[in-house]
């Protein structure tokens, strides 16, 4: 894995190396500081140090890198959505055998930049604000924490600076493991550990969908690096190659769905939400949950060449949009609030990336990991307060003690509601534009009903939770200032965060629709009026109407879990303690036994030829002899 | 000088053997010594040829004594002198006949990788069988009698079958193939069709019952579980690549004819075994079978990688080979310092939260069980991509069964680790003491082996290369 | 000079006489007797034949018959007689001792 970095596909060869450093840098410095806190004890301090620190160093890369390689406004795709423009950074082969060879390259272009931009700055913002936040626990544990965001963001890193296909997956299931660590970081509470182990199995199945995407697509095109399979002539490969493309595209969807968090492998992030507040707000808000918008986003030419998986990839993410909005009106829950607005958001990204719309969905992310980071910080700001509180009806009044939670949740709530000019809107509108534009009716309705019910979700939690009078959860606002400014500056971010995105349509080669601009906006409005309508006391009556049937359905998450606890779960499980008891505790004992008892009966019955009388052996060994004669006789 | 490469370790064991305790220390000195050359084995980095070592012995034209390194050979060698090196430290306090068994058995099973020779090839293979009983015999748990009858019973029954079908192909002048090893070897002769058959049925059980397969795996789940540790560590880690390397050394080969009249058996042997495996061990009540059957499960799958004669699966099937050896080490390793620490043997049910009190032992566990379950990043990940891409150019429904087989293994090596590791502390368990640091050392190789063949397996794959190409020409020309 | 068939009739006649003495009489002794008929019965066999073909081979071997014959006895003889002391009873089938 040596070797500096070489010049790549195009550009001057010093640029490119530039470039390649400056990638190199911001993968390595995380991992390098994620070995330093798994393997060495720290003082506390130099543990804080090490983990935020090392995200810093890896920003200040990031930047260089931005500023030396392609840089975000570069638009990644050409014609078909084929690659355009990236550099590739060769640092050698991973591994080769058998005609499948994996080159060790990393790829930098508008898309990776973005996405390594905003891993690495609010990722650094998190850390940040988790040195305080997760002051209370022991050293060896607060090393822990770390060791895990630390590895995190390098494998998400990787997962978007990656070159080839095999190299994304290691990032991805990386974050995967990472996320698995974090959400089991309380590995004593029950739930924590059932949560991590769901979210870690749903996982698998994305990275083995991934794996056999790979396998589809080495199949038909004979390479897995991007230039290879991404390229023009890879495209057209995997378009000449009967159902390849759909097929490979189809599997991409389904590994999304997975990290993704969307229909049908949805139901592992809101369980996530047992995790630290922290990490909810870095891995399962603001960017291991977009690694699937990335993928569809990279892997455009796939699903350009199959309109129909792309359809079924940007249909499904508009319904869990729509499904997750409303799942979300009836949560108590804070944080898995959140959850199933997260999940909805990501929706919006992947019907944006899936239908071809890609400015829209990317930038969508960026505005995205704004204000949902900020959303998050300012749950876990409350649950400080409240000792682990996240039953909102328990909260009520908060925003007296908390005023900045109150008003950096007001932010993010009015940026997440798609209220202009917040940063939401722009991005949000960019994909209900495009959907439009682009004549995708079903989608755009879903998209347009979630728009519909965002505002009135989240402002339920703002009004529920900081409006009204205190009811029951006792608050005293948490120090630390390391609490307060990244939180501050993702504020400030939610409201002016538009810009990027618009900057970013813009570069890549996207106008906003004015008329779908109007309709989100009255879209929104009206939502937000209903909330303002219903709950702005923040009295707990005012909620009285979630308690439905409905309600528990909803909260119960439709049935879901307990459909794919009957339908797959239980049965392999019983199918698993039959073969255990049944088969290798029973039958094959058993059948051993037979054997084993026939041998010893054959032996019996031999035996009795064992007489011991001499006469008797004589008499054998002269018929014996005789017959080998009479056959020797007849034979001439 | 390969001699050295086995002989060092027997020889030790002898000395063990006769010189007791004091001279214990030899066998894991020796075992060190043979590890050291055979790393310095290694030669120029890219090229193909490799050394061989030649005599004539005693047998004239019937058997010689010829050994010969490969990429392949080097890989498995270095490996099992590895192992066998830190499972004899790991289990000095056991006594000096334990670290003779154990030092004999690998070095045994370092020559069953050197040899060039059908004979030779047997001699190994019945050298590592003897040890393994005895150990099982001398210094297994409770119902080791037993474990040690059906060991016994299924291993005899493959060394007979393994016997029968060698014996032909010596009788017929047939000579083992140099695989990957340049001059001095018979080029590898096709046996007629209806001889090729009937031997490849043979030696196959014998593959099958050592790897092992479904259904001949019925000894494997007491032999593991009743064993010691470090004994178990090796058996699991070394002596089940046997079976896969006879298949690549020799049935790939040698009888590609047989092998294409056993493939459809094979892949449903494989088949079976992967899902079996895995459901068995997801129901598993004690951590030792839970490993038993994911073995059975994993290597069924390596099974139909080399089935398919595809260089990519194979390419795939070789890494695994190595990962899996070197995660089932680590893995047993630890299960027995967990058992040190309860007071023997524990059920899963008993167990819960000791990541409290052992957090590097969780960690290392954490690790060790990641990359059995084929994390990317990890050794175990490089396999299954080879090998299910290759697979997949086969048959796309295989690969999909050997993704399925992925999800099981996180479902049941996420039982292993939670239910061991996390949940609510067990009282009893509040003082379960970390790893010490001899036990940090003897892990930590194995660790670090772990995390870079999975950052970069490229090593891996390009030693063996040239006996994997040896063994795919060979079918394929037979396909012709 | 009788014609070969006829010595060969006769070796016939001598071997089936002891092979019913060996399979027939429960004492050893006579077992040994009977064995040693069968022994001469292929002695009379191998020198007719040789000297009806003219080669010296059979009439060669008939001495390492002979000679076999002889240990064979010794052994038999002394078989018997330690059995006779031992056992104090002279009855082959009563000697099944290595009955299975």
């Amino acid at each position: 894995m040596s070797g500096r970095p070489r010049a790549g596909a195009q550009g001057e060869g010093s640029a490119i190396a530039a470039v390649g450093l400056s990638a190199l840098l911001c993968l390595l410095l995380p991992l390098a500081g994620a070995a330093l806190l798994a393997l060495v004890r720290l003082p506390r301090q130099v543990q804080g140090l090490v983990g935020a620190g090392s995200v810093l160093c890896a920003f200040i890369a990031a930047v260089a890198m931005a500023s030396a390689g392609p840089g975000a406004g570069q638009d990644p795709f050409g014609t078909h959505g084929a690659l355009h423009g990236g550099a590739r950074v060769v640092l050698g082969v991973w591994g080769a055998g058998g005609g499948l060879r994996v080159p060790l390259d990393l790829w930098v272009d508008g898309l990776s930049t973005v996405f390594v931009l905003v891993i690495t700055g609010v990722g650094f913002l998190i850390h940040v604000y988790s040195l305080a936040y997760m002051g209370g626990e022991s050293d060896a544990d607060y090393g822990r924490y770390f060791a895990g965001m630390n590895l995190f963001v390098a494998a998400m890193l990787l997962l978007v600076l990656a070159g080839s296909l095999p190299l994304l997956l290691v990032g991805w299931a990386g974050v995967g493991f990472a996320s698995y660590l974090l959400i089991g970081f309380w590995y004593q509470r029950p739930e924590a550990v059932v949560a991590a182990r769901k979210a870690f199995l749903l996982n698998t199945v994305g990275d083995v969908a991934l794996l056999l995407a790979i396998a589809v697509i080495w199949r038909a095109v004979g390479g897995v690096g991007f230039g290879t399979v991404l390229g023009s002539h890879g495209l057209a490969l995997l378009r000449g190659h009967g159902g390849a493309a759909t097929a490979a595209a189809l599997l991409l969807f389904l590994a999304a769905a997975a990290k993704s968090a969307q229909l049908p492998l949805q139901s592992w992030l809101s369980d996530a939400m047992e995790g630290p507040t922290p990490v909810s707000a870095l891995i399962h808000a603001a960017t291991m949950v977009t690694a699937g918008v990335y993928l569809i986003a990279r892997c455009r030419g796939i699903f350009a060449a199959s309109p129909g998986a792309a359809a079924v990839a940007g249909d499904l993410g508009a319904l869990t949009a729509a499904a997750a909005a409303v799942t979300a009106v009836f949560a108590y829950d804070l944080k898995r609030l959140l959850a199933y607005s997260t999940m909805s958001q990501v929706g919006y990204m992947i019907a944006g990336v899936a239908f071809g719309a890609v400015a829209a969905g990317v930038s969508h992310v960026v505005t995205h990991a704004f204000f949902k980071a900020l959303l998050f910080m300012c749950a876990g700001l409350v649950m400080h307060a409240t000792g682990d509180e996240r039953d909102m009806r328990r909260y009520g009044g908060l925003g007296r003690v908390l005023p900045l939670a109150r008003w950096g949740f007001l932010l993010g709530a009015l940026a997440l509601a798609g209220i202009p000019p917040f940063a939401g809107f722009w991005s949000k509108d960019a994909v209900m534009g495009a959907l439009l534009s682009g004549g995708h009716l079903p989608a755009y309705l879903l998209l347009a009903l979630a728009a519909l019910v965002t505002p009135f979700y989240i402002f339920r939690a703002y009004y529920l939770t900081f409006g009204g009078e205190a009811r029951g959860a006792a608050a005293h606002a948490p120090t630390g200032a390391s609490l307060y400014w990244p939180t501050a500056v993702l504020a400030v971010l939610a409201v002016v965060g538009g810009a990027a995105a618009v900057g970013l349509q813009h570069a890549w080669g996207v106008a906003l629709d004015p008329s779908s601009m109007a309709i989100s906006t009255v879209l929104a409005l009206i939502g937000f009026g209903a909330a303002w309508a219903r709950y702005r006391s923040g009295a707990a009556a005012a909620d009285g109407w979630t308690a439905s049937p409905l309600g528990e359905l909803a909260r119960g998450e439709w049935g879901w879990e307990a459909a794919w606890q009957a339908v797959l779960i239980r049965p392999t499980h019983a199918l698993a303690e039959w073969l255990w008891s049944g088969w290798e505790g029973a039958a094959r004992p058993a059948l051993e036994g037979l054997a084993a008892g026939a041998v010893a009966t054959a032996g019996r019955g031999l035996s009795m030829w064992q007489s011991g009388l001499v006469r008797r052996y004589a008499l054998a060994m002269f018929l014996g002899t005789a017959a080998v004669l009479l056959y020797a006789l007849r034979v001439r | 000088m390969l001699t050295l490469l086995w002989a060092l370790p027997a020889l030790a064991a002898l000395a063990v053997a006769v010189g007791g305790r004091r001279v214990s220390w030899l066998a894991p000195a020796a075992t060190g010594v043979a590890l050291a050359l055979c790393i310095a084995l290694w030669p120029g980095a890219g090229h193909l040829g490799e050394s061989a070592h030649w005599l004539s012995g005693p047998y004239g034209g019937v058997a010689r004594y010829s050994l010969g390194l490969s990429g392949l050979s080097w890989l498995l060698v270095t490996m099992t002198l590895l192992l066998t090196f830190l499972c004899t430290l790991a289990g000095l306090r056991l006594g000096p006949a334990f670290t003779a068994w154990l030092t004999l058995l690998g070095g045994a099973a370092s020559g069953l990788f050197l040899a060039r020779d059908l004979m030779l090839f047997y001699i190994f293979w019945e050298g590592m069988l003897i040890p393994a009983y005895f150990l099982l015999l001398g210094f297994g748990g409770a119902g080791a009698r037993q474990a040690a009858w059906r060991f016994l019973l299924y291993n005899v029954g493959g060394s007979v079958a393994l016997l029968l079908g060698l014996a032909t192909l010596i009788a017929m002048r047939v000579h083992m193939p140099g695989l990957g090893v340049a001059g001095g070897f018979g080029a590898g002769r096709h046996v007629p069709s209806a001889v090729a058959v009937p031997v490849a049925v043979a030696l196959m059980i014998a593959f099958a019952v050592k790897t092992p397969l479904w259904p001949l795996h019925g000894w494997v789940a007491d032999t593991y579980a009743s064993l010691p540790a470090p004994a178990a560590a090796l058996v699991a880690a070394v002596q089940s690549k046997a079976g896969l390397y006879g298949m690549l050394a020799l049935l790939l080969p040698l009888l590609p004819a047989g092998l294409a009249f056993l493939r459809p058996v094979l892949i449903a042997v494989g088949l079976v075994s992967i899902l079996y495996g895995g459901l068995c061990a997801l129901a598993a009540r004690d951590p030792r079978r839970l490993l038993a059957y994911s073995s059975v499960s994993h290597l069924g799958l390596v099974a139909i990688a080399f089935t398919t004669a595809r260089a990519s699966a194979i390419s795939g099937g070789v890494i695994q080979l190595v990962a899996h050896g070197l995660f089932t080490a680590a893995l047993f390793l630890l299960i027995g310092m967990l058992e040190s620490r309860m007071g023997g043997p524990v059920t899963l049910a008993e167990m819960g939260g000791l990541a409290r009190s052992a957090p590097a032992l969780a960690g290392a566990l954490v690790l060790a069980a990641m990359a059995a379950l084929g994390l990317p990043g990890l050794a175990g990940f490089p396999g299954e991509l080879w090998m299910l891409v290759g697979i997949f150019r086969y048959n796309p429904a295989l690969a999909v069964v050997g993704g399925v087989a992925l999800v099981l293994a996180a479902a049941y090596l996420l039982r292993l680790i939670q239910l061991v590791l996390h949940g609510p502390q067990r009282r009893e368990q509040a003082d379960v003491a970390d790893l010490r640091a001899g036990e940090r050392w003897l892990l930590a190789p194995l660790a670090a082996l772990l995390v870079l063949i999975g950052l970069w397996p490229r090593p891996v794959p390009q030693r063996a290369a040239p006996a994997v190409a040896a063994a795919v020409a060979s079918a394929r020309a037979a396909r012709v | 000079m009788p014609h070969l068939s006829a010595y060969l009739g006769l070796s016939g006649v001598l071997f089936v006489i002891g092979a019913a003495g060996v399979l027939l009489r429960r004492d050893p002794l006579v077992m040994v007797m009977a064995i040693e008929l069968m022994w001469n019965a292929a002695n009379l066999a191998l020198v007719a034949a040789a000297r009806h073909y003219g080669a010296l081979g059979g009439q060669v071997f008939t001495f390492v018959v002979i000679t076999v014959a002889a240990a064979d006895v010794a052994v038999g003889l002394a078989l018997a007689v330690l059995l006779g002391r031992n056992r104090g009873h002279l009855d082959a089938d009563r000697l099944k001792w290595l009955r299975g």
